[in-house]
């Protein structure tokens, strides 16, 4: 695995303190305002470090990550996409810029899907080879990367099958470099298969993944997802070796029924966004962004 | 100008027919016109069209390009390109079944770095392995469109690395109706005429083959333009015959009706015309009707001006051809019948007879009782006459008391009984009682046959029944008589030329008059007692007696201005002394002169001879004397004043025994008849007691004619105071001092 430019590096100096709480929206943004003349006066390495990482997570296979360099006291957060989805989905692309402006060193994956340097949503009836364990192969190679960047631990930030996948690396990677895991949305794939499914693992097979009705897939990869279900996911949260915080909207009608009981059930830190749904739309992505960076390490920076 | 003249409905006709005709043509030419437009703008939509057809071409070709780009990016080509193995299963299932390509392409191929294709695909018209070196876009001809066959080489941004490549097969005509919308091209009809394979697009959009989508709007403005036009003729035609028709119907009657009328009123007048009027009715057209009331106005109008101008060319007729006097008709009226008269010869030739007469001594009654009675006298002549003549034969006044009447088929016996029936009316008519003469009035008619020949002058037979009325008035004649050319000598000074221009210079210039003096003497002692004065006119080469004289004065009524220039003659003469000392002079006076109530004046420069010589008045024609109370007024006056006064030829039908008693006469001579008569003893005896009668009564007398011894011998028995006659003395022109000698 290789970087193609180096970690950005935000001057400690520079990063000033924050204070914690609540804010209104017109502080957020009066803040936004007075800390992005700041930054552009005095941070102009991080302005320049900013860009596309590239890195090759397979043979023949680059992915590519979106690198808004921060504050170097601040912890590096990776946010992670969703389904199908990638770094510039709107939801993590809101709330990377929103934390990069924070000052936070956040790096925006897009998974590759097994499609060299992918920049597309992928439909649902595009054909789908890749597994969870390769998403969570790459979600290792960015966080070491970004470790190793930043040489601070990693928060992990995932919005929804995204939280999914970041789950089974919290399992698979338990002393990975991360210190805290905020998963947004977070919900579980839910499937079955459309067409009789081939009798070999390799071969190809229509299935309904989650949102998708038609989702061409080998049955290996279906399996992939499709396995690590909730129970997996609590246990993973419980046994998780860092803060793990989960964040809904109270108006998210994609959660299952009873997930987010079973959630607090199992003692997951939980926090309700109220009115906000699946995606946090509207004017709700200043609250999802509000209630990440409270929930960051430290609190307000 | 327009030679031929049409009716009114043939103008209808014409303007119809010409109406027609400008509707045709214009018609036609705006058709032309539009058809010319038409093109006009099939070209300029044609040109539009290819700038249309080159523009969507264009931009397919920029789409297909735009979207292969695109696809070029497509992350799935880079699924399959790094990992081919379900290549054939995303092919079907995500390019042939998809909607991934749709809607530019048909089909996709994908290939390896070395161009060889991810898989052979048997449904796929791309082509297995490419030329790396030469990725050239191509047309493809299928089924009249042309698929573009693109190239794309499939890398990511920043990465020089070529994954593989793309092969796009897109049909252009779907784009091309997707992408544009045709405004001037039917897209129903658009197509690629392309022949094989191309790599030229110039050449792919040359073989556009399209059909201009107004051609249905053409067609249908063709239709509109054509059925607009021939509802412009119909709506230009319509009102056409409908004017016609009201032009025929009502314009073109009414004015036939109009002309008829005008026609009627010419040929039948008013009543024929509003006769066809009331059978035609009102024209409904005001003006006309107001015209054909104002020609039968006008006409009835004209024709009461006709009337009255038929009544003043009558009355101007009458006032050019009929005696306003006494209602015959004049000499102009005669010239015409005349005329008219030899008309009618020329087809039947008639026995002719010109009757003419006058008024014995008709200016005498008219110097005697005035032109009031003069004129009445004529007028109840031309009663008489018209009761006279046949009903067929028209009178006719020539002039002063001279009438004429052409009888008709009619010879000279039945001549003879119309003059005698004339001269019986005019006889019996109470001319006394009337009008107070106490003269009768008679008529001299003379008659001239007119020959057959139609073309013969009017002067002929009026010269010759003027010879036949002259001869009439000579004494011994009848009052009638018809022509003869015997009359011609008698006449004949009467109708010379040359004797009466002679007459007229001694009445008009005093010339040419020669007075000869015959002697009067004592019967008994033989002696000399006065001369007669006895006129002659020099005539050149003879002496114009007043034979010859007399006639042709009594015609043109030159009596009195004869008369004066005797007088003045004699004067002359006795200023000359030509007359001796102690005798006298006789002068003849005419009776007109006798009437004159200047002859007073007229002779008084003869007193201043009274002393040395005896003056004689000799009255001679005593009958023709019509004013006799004048006449004796006159001799009475002159007797006082010196003057004796001679009664002539008396015994001669001019003068009677009456004029001896009512006349105040000195001398009496008798007429050389009675002296020529005295050897024949009833006579003789006859003579003898009017001798003694007039001796008795105081007068002298004289005996004329007095020829031979004989004839002295018997006047001197008789008893007469003086003798005349060529026995002693001829009439002779004096010199100043004549020999006068005694008879023994």
């Amino acid at each position: 695995m290789a970087a193609s430019s180096p970690p950005a590096c935000c001057d400690a100096s520079a990063c000033s303190a924050r204070g914690s709480g609540a804010r209104s929206w017109r502080q957020l943004s009066g803040r936004f305002l007075a800390q992005l003349l700041l930054w552009l006066c005095v941070s102009p390495i991080g302005a320049l470090q900013a860009g596309i990482q590239e890195l090759e997570v397979a043979p023949g296979i680059v992915a590519t990550a979106r690198y808004l360099p921060g504050k170097a006291d601040l912890a590096p957060v990776l946010v992670l996409h969703g389904f199908l989805q990638t770094a510039r989905f709107p939801t993590v692309n809101r709330l990377a810029e929103g934390l990069a402006e924070e000052g936070y060193p956040v790096l925006a994956p897009t998974l590759s899907l097994k499609i060299t340097r992918r920049r597309q949503s992928q439909s649902c009836e595009a054909l789908h080879l890749q597994r969870l364990e390769d998403d969570v192969a790459e979600i290792a190679h960015w966080v070491e990367w970004l470790h190793r960047e930043t040489g601070r631990a990693v928060v992990l930030v995932g919005h929804s099958s995204g939280g999914h996948a970041i789950t089974r690396y919290l399992h698979d990677h338990p002393q990975a470099p991360t210190q805290r895991v905020l998963l947004i949305s977070l919900g579980y794939p839910r499937g079955r298969p459309v067409s009789p499914e081939p009798p070999q693992q390799k071969s190809l097979g229509i299935y309904a993944l989650d949102f998708c009705q038609s989702y061409p897939t080998t049955p290996e990869a279906f399996r992939s997802y499709i396995g690590w279900g909730p129970q997996k996911i609590l246990q993973a949260l419980q046994q998780a070796t860092v803060p793990v915080h989960v964040i809904f909207g109270t108006m998210d009608n994609r959660l299952s029924p009873g997930w987010v009981q079973s959630l607090r059930d199992s003692n997951i830190a939980i926090e309700l966004v109220p009115g906000a749904d699946h995606f946090f739309d509207s004017t709700y992505e200043f609250d999802l962004l509000e209630t990440v960076i409270d929930l960051m390490p430290g609190g307000q920076p | 100008m327009f030679a031929v003249s049409l009716s009114i409905r043939r103008y209808a006709l014409i303007f119809g027919a010409f109406v027609f005709t400008l509707c045709v043509l214009l018609g036609l030419l705006g058709y032309q016109q539009y058809r010319g437009a038409v093109n006009d703008i099939e070209r300029l939509e044609s040109q539009a069209a290819r700038e249309e057809l080159h523009t969507a071409f264009l931009n397919t070709l920029r789409d297909v390009r735009e979207g292969a780009d695109a696809l070029a990016e497509w992350d799935e080509l880079f699924l399959q390109l790094g990992n081919p193995v379900y290549y054939p299963y995303w092919h079907a299932y995500r390019v042939q079944n998809g909607a991934s390509l749709a809607p530019r392409f048909l089909d996709l191929m994908l290939y390896g770095p070395d161009g060889e294709a991810l898989a052979h695909l048997q449904d796929s018209q791309l082509p297995s392995r490419l030329d790396t070196d030469g990725l050239q876009e191509r047309f493809v001809a299928v089924d009249g469109d042309a698929h573009m066959i693109l190239f794309r080489r499939l890398q990511r941004q920043a990465d020089d690395r070529v994954h593989g490549y793309l092969a796009l097969r897109a049909p252009l005509l779907p784009a091309m109706l997707r992408l544009s919308g045709f405004n001037r091209i039917d897209p129903n009809t658009l197509l690629f005429r392309l022949d094989g394979e191309s790599q030229d697009a110039g050449r792919v959009e040359g073989s556009l083959r399209y059909a201009l989508v107004s051609t249905t709007s053409r067609e249908t403005m063709d239709t509109l333009v054509k059925r607009l036009i021939l509802l412009l003729g119909i709506a230009a035609l319509v009102p056409t015959l409908m004017l016609m028709f009201f032009f025929n119907r009502h314009l073109g009657r009414a004015v036939e009706e109009l002309s008829r009328v005008v026609e009627t009123l010419r040929s039948h007048g008013v009543k024929g015309a509003q006769q066809i009027l009331e059978r035609a009715g009102r024209f409904r057209i005001r003006e006309l009707d107001v015209t054909e009331q104002s020609l039968i106005d006008y006409q009835r109008e004209l024709l009461s001006a006709n009337a009255r101008l038929d009544e003043k060319n009558r009355e101007l007729w009458d006032l050019a051809h009929r005696d306003s006097l006494t209602g015959a008709q004049n000499r102009r009226a005669f010239d015409t019948f005349w005329q008219t008269l030899q008309a009618m010869s020329e087809r039947k030739p008639r026995s002719l007879r010109l009757m003419l007469c006058d008024v014995n001594r008709f200016k005498s009654i008219n110097d005697t009782y005035g032109h009031d009675i003069g004129d009445a006298v004529l007028q109840a002549i031309v009663q008489c006459l018209h009761r006279a003549v046949r009903r067929e034969e028209q009178l006719f006044r020539l002039g002063g008391d001279e009438f004429a009447c052409v009888l008709i088929d009619c010879d000279d016996q039945q001549a003879l009984l119309v003059a005698s029936r004339c001269e019986r009316e005019v006889a019996h008519y109470p001319f006394t009682d009337e009008l107070g003469l106490r003269e009768p009035v008679r008529l001299s008619i003379g008659i001239s046959p007119v020959a057959e020949n139609s073309s013969i002058s009017v002067k002929v037979p009026l010269r010759q029944a003027d010879v036949a009325m002259y001869q009439s008035k000579r004494p011994a004649s009848g009052s009638v008589c018809i022509y003869r050319e015997s009359m011609e000598s008698v006449s004949g000074a009467v109708f010379s030329s040359s004797i009466n221009e002679a007459v007229y210079r001694v009445v008009e210039q005093g010339e040419g008059l020669i007075m000869h003096y015959q002697l009067v003497r004592h019967t008994e002692s033989g002696e000399p007692s006065y001369y007669e004065a006895l006129m002659r006119i020099d005539h050149g080469d003879r002496l114009i007696q007043p034979a010859e004289i007399m006639p042709i004065v009594e015609s043109r009524h030159l009596e009195k201005e004869l008369d004066q220039a005797v007088i003045e003659q004699l004067l002359k003469d006795l200023y000359d002394s030509t007359l001796p000392v102690g005798t006298g002079i006789s002068i003849n006076l005419s009776a007109v002169s006798i009437s004159d109530p200047d002859i007073i004046a007229r002779l008084e420069p003869f007193r201043h001879f009274m002393g040395d010589y005896k003056l004689v008045l000799e009255v001679t024609e005593t009958a023709l004397i019509t004013q006799m109370e004048y006449a004796n007024t006159h001799l009475a006056e002159l007797r006082a004043r010196g003057f004796l006064v001679a009664l002539d030829d008396f015994g001669s039908g001019y003068s009677s025994l009456s004029y001896l008693t009512s006349m105040p006469v000195d001398i009496v001579k008798f007429d050389i008849s009675l002296i020529r008569s005295l050897d024949d003893d009833p006579h003789r005896r006859l003579v003898a007691h009017l001798l003694e009668f007039i001796s008795s009564a105081g007068q002298e007398t004289v005996a004329e004619g007095v020829e031979d011894a004989a004839a002295l011998q018997r006047v001197r028995d008789l008893g007469f105071d003086y003798v005349q006659g060529f026995l002693h003395d001829e009439p002779e022109l004096l010199s100043p001092l004549p020999r006068i000698s005694a008879i023994r």
